[in-house]
């Protein structure tokens, strides 16, 4: 944990409209091992935590996302570091827990191909208009999980992935991903 | 508030075990200690997933729960049909999670209480 880089961007989303909350005291769970697990398994390098609330309404909406990610670039551009800084999401496509119709394919796979178009085209004002949440919870009943790739939009300032796919597994839910590489968008 | 105390419990049970054993080993008298609806308390007692999903448990807590207090095949229970979805903006606006009652009878009325799945 990089708490004095926690600090930097703590003050520094202030200043770019996003009044951040803290905490000294944080689990983190599968929602951050399992990406890290991914893409950084010797689990090395010092991270900070960034959590947002996807499953607790009211939960904010997708524009909102989408602005608290150009807010969250514009404070990393605004640290006094030449360090490289990555920013990894964790998320989902549609998805349901604990209700109804629990464990299966893709509960809504037309929303999940028409969002990874979206994504996939850059077409950040679509999906923030199309992710509302009746559309979501139509979906699946915790699709919400979805906008943390919002939020990923707008930290990328609408630019393209360069890289986006999406699984469709037999029983489970959509596996997406996407990347942006380094650079300026 | 009772679905904030609703909430609590479930996430009690999830994440401490003697929690979870007085719950299963005692469940009056750990219900007592919690400010709940007469009607979450017949839910609870009777682990009754649908009817606390209806109620307004948090799905996610919800789900954590199921697992926690069923072993083997897990109850059909949340399998009921799409009908039963409470309406999404109730939810989202954090009212009570109740449903309109022709909602909620047609919630019950598909609900196949002898038929199991196997979840995992």
């Amino acid at each position: 944990m990089d708490v004095e880089l926690a600090k930097a961007l703590l003050y520094a989303g202030s200043c770019q409209g996003v009044d951040f909350a803290f905490s000294d005291e944080f689990l983190v769970d599968h929602a951050f091992t399992v990406p890290l697990g991914f893409v950084r398994p010797e689990m090395d390098l010092p991270i900070v935590p960034i959590w947002t609330n996807v499953m607790a309404p009211p939960v904010p909406t997708a524009s909102r996302f989408y602005a608290v990610g150009q807010a969250l670039r514009r404070a990393i551009q605004a640290l006094p570091t030449d360090r490289l800084i990555g920013v990894l999401a964790s998320g989902h496509l549609s998805i349901e827990i604990g209700g109804p119709r629990p464990y299966t394919a893709a509960t809504d796979a037309d929303f999940d191909r028409r969002m990874m178009d979206l994504i996939a085209a850059g077409s950040a004002n679509t999906v923030v208009e199309e992710a509302s949440w009746e559309r979501m919870s139509r979906a699946g009943n915790l699709t919400s999980g979805f906008l943390n790739y919002v939020l990923l939009m707008g930290l990328a300032g609408g630019r393209p992935p360069d890289l986006a796919g999406v699984h469709f597994p037999l029983a489970t839910a959509a596996v997406p991903f996407m990347a942006w590489g380094k650079g300026e968008a | 508030m009772t679905r904030y105390a609703l909430d609590k419990l479930l996430r009690q049970v999830i994440l401490d075990d003697q929690a979870c054993r007085a719950f299963l080993d005692e469940r009056p008298g750990v219900l007592h200690t919690y400010d709940l609806s007469d009607a979450e308390c017949e839910a609870l007692e009777a682990l009754d997933y649908p009817r606390l999903y209806v109620l307004g448990a948090h799905p996610f807590l919800l789900n954590g729960f199921l697992m926690r207090t069923q072993t083997g095949d897990r109850a059909s229970a949340l399998a009921a049909s799409h009908a039963s979805r409470c309406d999404a903006r109730s939810r989202q606006c954090g009212g009570d999670g109740a449903v309109p009652a022709r909602t909620a009878e047609r919630f019950f009325g598909s609900l196949s209480r002898g038929r199991t799945l196997r979840l995992n």
